[in-house]
């Protein structure tokens, strides 16, 4: 009896995932935990591995769809068995038929045949979409790649093969290109969050200027110490503590909002995203509990989530839970930024280039270590004294960092 | 000398060059166009265009002059040359006139004179009033390819012609040799025959159109040898032992040994060589092939990525309708579409009497190519069409892949081939099955039926003949 598998729940709150990539074909055997298929989700890329041994019979969404949880994905059979029944699975042909075709999905040997079977204005579709037909699995007769099948490939191309090889075209001015991307995976998820945030949260920012000359002494201190234990430190687990003593005089900012529930719900453990770029995109892996971690240990967590993220192995888990979110732009030099809330939550940090900068001090002109931090809040849930008192905790403990001493933070 | 800066410069308004012009030009590019010689290149002033008209008018002369037995009777059946080429010079003018026209619709400027490469994005063209320099964003070469010629055959263009000055009928020869069984060559030979000539062919292959499909190829050569041509294949014109005023004596090396024939008139048709010579392609970086062609992409882009080349002088097979398509792609390329010359096939006609049309491959290419291959035949001597037209000679083959059934060549060798062939096209394109053919209802009657029932035959299911 073939089995019907489901896509999973892979976590809480995600309600359904977009297919990236199907690690087998059709007709295929499959042994229990071995590679089925890569779903993404609204947070992290997940591979999922087959339930059990048997023959892919049917794979019921091509690369690209999203599909709900629950929803039908893979029929797996025994060795010999169809995937007959109801649903979707009627009048699939046997697996046998399908390696017999020759065309898209094989690489042909011979000839003409080396190209796929299609006709010549799906060819000049797949051409125009940027697509190699030999990537396209192809659904008509004998194998033929079908219309259908080439604008099926492009609604799904962030994980289409290999878009066609061009030679860089002439008619192209200066290394620009006009092109078309469809908008998949992380960056669907990305504009959807900013998107979402811009409609719903009432931004608004407050920005202190903050003299980090104690901090750039302090943390040159203990650069070596912290190299001779393995990390490589740098002010962001500083500023992160100051933000936890921020939060504990205005739990508010460290609060999300429940739209349905009409509920503001405070958190009681202070877990920080932090952004990070990657070449796919933006993610926001958290550091969870920072209240029980040292700066060192903040500084090691750091490291850690931003070389799995650049290497696309956040789990589940990394990225969700987050409380409050910080910026770094100033890691590229910018100077000052309006940062957009990661909803549902209600406040980020933005955190900039430390320059030396000329500044009054008791009258006097003096050269000093300075800093633009820019809380942007949701004015629905945080109001501006609040969020402007916060900045002004979170200024206080960076610019004097031995506080944090003090206080155990 | 300051060069005039254009958007798109193609050199060679012949059928490669003007659809990339025209194209070019519905794409909103400013085109100029070069032309050395006539605008329309070979196709349409010695090629395609003037030697159907010959083909044509000698197929009149032989339908009347076989008339009787159908019961038509005609005294006397004569040729006046001058009326003939006559006829023929207003049928290019008004084609030449044509393609003129509508370039100057599509504000295309035409400049006559030699091209020449002086740079990466410069040319010079020599014309009647000096020299004049251009500055592209992007070039189209589709400067054509020209006869070549043999040391011991000195073309004079009087008793020894190439297919350039043959076009104008001068006189009708009464012995005609004809040096090369390749297209032009058996064109020529189909003309002079037509009109009354004994015609000689020299084939230095193992037989007349190299590399065609051999059932097709002997199917042409059995018609053709009724109607009194003679052929010899692996043979050689060595070269002429002694001339005089009205005859030439040439010798011949054929299989059988060396043979000294009588001829009034040789034709030297052995082939074609790319027009680089004076285009001066390494100025600009061009890229020849090993074989002289220009080297092209899929995109029809040279080594110099403002420059592109198609048609002729990029290499076999060199037809109209190839150049066209590629000028075509080769535009839409400039205008930065997504656009390839990715045809499966070309077809490929040859005007003699009977025709022969092929597209795709021959049963010979589909072996050698791996295929388990599978043919079906159907001879015309079996088509109701072809007897009442009083042309029974021909044969229509079928290549078929025979592991999926898909077709992969078609061969035609009857009357009216070169009209029936686009359906092999068509279907190759479509990736269409031999048994598709087989049952799509063909009009009867009809020479096209011949495709059909050959399809049929290669399921061993054709009506009119014993299915082998």
């Amino acid at each position: 009896m073939p089995i019907h598998f489901k896509m999973p729940e892979l976590a809480e709150s995600v309600v359904e995932g977009e297919i990236l990539k199907w690690f087998v074909n059709e007709g295929d055997r499959i042994h229990k935990d071995q590679p089925l298929v890569e779903i993404m989700t609204d947070k992290v890329t997940v591979e999922v591995p087959s339930p059990y041994d048997g023959v892919i019979l049917k794979v019921l969404h091509p690369v690209g769809a999203i599909v709900p949880v629950h929803q039908d994905l893979v029929i797996i059979g025994a060795e010999g068995e169809t995937a007959g029944g109801d649903g979707p699975a009627v009048g699939v042909a046997p697996p046998a038929r399908t390696q017999h075709s020759r065309g898209a999905a094989e690489p042909a040997t011979r000839g003409d045949a080396g190209r796929p079977l299609a006709a010549p204005a799906v060819r000049k579709l797949a051409r125009e979409k940027g697509l190699d037909l030999s990537g396209i699995r192809g659904t008509g007769e004998g194998g033929r790649v079908t219309r259908e099948d080439v604008e099926g490939a492009a609604a799904g191309r962030l994980a289409a093969p290999a878009a066609v090889e061009q030679p860089a075209a002439p008619v192209q001015a200066r290394g620009l290109e006009s092109k078309r991307v469809p908008l998949r995976g992380l960056r669907r998820r990305i504009a959807q969050q900013m998107a979402t945030a811009k409609r719903t949260a009432a931004h608004t920012l407050t920005v202190d200027e903050v003299d980090c000359t104690s901090l750039v002494e302090l943390r040159a201190r203990m650069k070596p110490e912290a190299e001779r234990r393995g990390v490589k430190l740098t002010y962001l687990p500083f500023i992160i503590k100051a933000v936890l003593a921020g939060i504990r005089e205005y739990p508010m900012v460290n609060a999300s909002l429940d739209d349905e529930r009409q509920e503001v719900v405070y958190h009681g453990q202070f877990n920080v995203g932090i952004a990070i770029a990657t070449k796919d995109g933006l993610v926001v892996p958290v550091i969870k509990d920072v209240a029980g971690l040292s700066i060192l240990e903040i500084a090691r967590r750091i490291e850690d989530l931003a070389g799995r993220a650049q290497a696309g192995k956040l789990t589940l888990e990394d990225v969700t839970g987050g409380t409050f979110s910080i910026t770094n732009i100033g890691s590229i030099g910018a100077l000052f930024s309006f940062p957009v809330i990661n909803v549902p939550e209600v406040c980020i940090l933005g955190v900039h280039t430390i320059q030396k900068r000329a500044v009054v001090k008791e009258d006097r002109i003096v050269i000093r270590e300075m800093m633009y931090l820019s809380t942007s809040f949701d004015h629905r849930v945080v109001d501006g004294a609040e969020a402007a008192l916060f900045s002004r905790v979170v200024k206080r403990y960076i610019e004097e960092p031995e506080l944090l001493l003090l206080e155990g933070l | 000398m300051t060069a005039t800066d254009v958007e798109v410069l193609v050199i060679g308004s012949g059928p490669g060059g003007y659809h990339a012009a025209i194209r070019a030009a519905q794409l909103g590019k400013k085109v100029t166009v070069i032309e050395r010689d006539r605008v329309g290149g070979v196709c349409l002033n010695w090629g395609c265009i003037p030697t159907k008209a010959l083909l044509h008018a000698g197929e009149l002369h032989r339908q009347v002059s076989r008339g009787a037995e159908m019961g038509i009777l005609v005294k006397e059946v004569s040729v006046d040359l001058q009326a003939l080429n006559g006829w023929k010079d207003r049928v290019v003018a008004r084609m030449t006139g044509g393609v003129s026209a509508l370039l100057r619709s599509g504000k295309i400027a035409l400049v006559e004179g030699q091209a020449r490469f002086s740079g990466q994005d410069t040319v010079e063209v020599a014309g009647k009033d000096g020299k004049t320099a251009y500055r592209f964003d992007h070039a189209v070469i589709a400067c054509g390819a020209s006869p070549i010629s043999l040391d011991a055959f000195e073309v004079d263009q009087k008793q020894i012609l190439d297919s350039n000055a043959a076009v104008q009928l001068e006189r009708i020869p009464k012995r005609a040799l004809v040096i090369g069984g390749g297209a032009i060559g058996l064109e020529f030979a189909t003309v002079y025959n037509r009109f009354g000539a004994e015609v000689t062919v020299v084939e230095f292959f193992d037989q007349i159109l190299p590399g065609a499909d051999v059932d097709m190829v002997k199917a042409l050569q059995r018609a053709m040898s009724k109607q009194g041509v003679e052929f010899h294949v692996q043979s050689k014109a060595l070269g002429v032992l002694k001339r005089t005023k009205t005859s030439l004596r040439v010798e011949i090396e054929t299989p059988e040994g060396k043979k000294s024939l009588e001829f009034d008139l040789v034709l030297v048709a052995v082939g074609r060589r790319p027009n680089t010579a004076g285009l001066a392609p390494e100025a600009a970086a061009v890229r020849l092939d090993d074989r002289g062609f220009i080297a092209v992409d899929q995109q029809r882009r040279t080594s110099n990525p403002k420059v592109l080349a198609i048609g002729d002088v990029t290499g076999n097979p060199m037809v109209a309708h190839k150049a066209m398509k590629e000028g075509i792609v080769a535009a839409e390329v400039i205008a930065g579409r997504k656009s390839a010359f990715d045809v499966l096939a070309i077809p490929v006609c040859v005007y003699t009497e009977p025709q022969l049309a092929t597209v795709g491959l021959s049963e010979e290419e589909a072996k050698q190519q791996g295929y388990g291959v599978k043919v079906g035949k159907f001879p015309l001597a079996a088509s109701g069409r072809a007897a009442t037209m009083g042309e029974p000679e021909g044969l229509v083959k079928v290549v078929g892949d025979a592991e999926t059934d898909r077709l992969l060549g078609l061969h035609i060798v009857g009357p009216g081939a070169s009209e029936i062939v686009s359906e092999g096209a068509l279907a190759i394109e479509l990736g269409a099955t031999v048994e598709d053919i087989g049952l799509t209802v063909h009009p009867h009657p009809t020479l096209s039926e011949a495709v059909m029932e050959a399809a049929e035959n290669l399921h061993k299911r054709a009506i009119h003949i014993a299915n082998r």
